[in-house]
């Protein structure tokens, strides 16, 4: 059984958390992402539309990576 | 003195040797340095007080003879930058085979101690995990508490 390494110093504490701020803001912010696709998918014109949803797509795959 | 060490990461070790040699050296030691030549091992030294005696220098070149770099293998060099994604290190050299514990030392790339502690040794083996949510790369390094000096390292990059 490995000995999981975790943050002990308070540099490092403050390191772990900032990733994990920044983990959680990119969960926030693909909770919005869904909720714009949803409105984005109503649009009429249908040009606007598939802007609209293409640079929502691109924004998701970038927040992915962020929030794993 | 002259002390080949770590090839793991030129850029991440001197704050890790230093505090290894501090360790083993106490207040003998003023620091150390890290001289790099292209296509050569890094070669570190070490700085004693200009009150180290004859014996202090006999004490600390002693203790870099009998020095020994340690084996570590790792499961996977790339983690994700998640919390969850991990990757083992595991250090199973002899020389810790009747060893009770190891220390163990995580520097980050910008060389800022991340975490330190002590691991259980394990009929002869000592096994790690680690994962963090912060991007970026990081020395883990193992040192013996006692006996003849050794340390292994290894880095690890946590990439989004």
């Amino acid at each position: 059984m490995a000995t999981r390494i975790r943050a002990t110093t308070e540099h490092g504490k403050q390191i772990e958390q900032g990733g994990l701020l920044r983990a959680a803001k990119a969960e926030k912010l693909l909770e919005d992402n869904a909720a714009d696709t949803a409105l984005a998918q109503s649009v009429g014109d249908a040009t606007t539309r598939a802007i609209l949803l293409r640079v929502l797509e691109r924004e998701r795959m970038i927040l992915r990576r962020v929030s794993g | 003195m002259d002390l080949v060490i770590h090839e793991a990461s030129p850029l991440l070790i001197n704050p890790a040797a230093d505090a290894l040699v501090r360790a083993a050296l106490g207040p003998l030691t003023t620091g150390v340095s890290l001289k790099r030549k292209r296509g050569q091992p890094s070669v570190l030294t070490v700085h004693l007080l200009d009150s180290a005696t004859g014996q202090d220098v006999q004490k600390a070149q002693t203790l870099f003879a009998l020095y020994g770099v340690m084996t570590v293998t790792v499961s996977k060099a790339a983690i994700v930058a998640d919390d969850e994604d991990v990757a083992v290190l595991t250090c199973n050299d002899a020389r810790i085979n009747s060893d009770a514990k190891v220390d163990y030392r995580v520097w980050t790339g910008t060389g800022v101690l991340y975490a330190s502690g002590t691991v259980d040794v394990v009929a002869g083996s000592v096994a790690l995990e680690f994962g963090t949510p912060t991007p970026g790369k990081y020395l883990i390094e193992i040192a013996r508490r006692k006996g003849n000096f050794a340390t292994a390292a290894t880095v690890i990059e946590a990439v989004e």
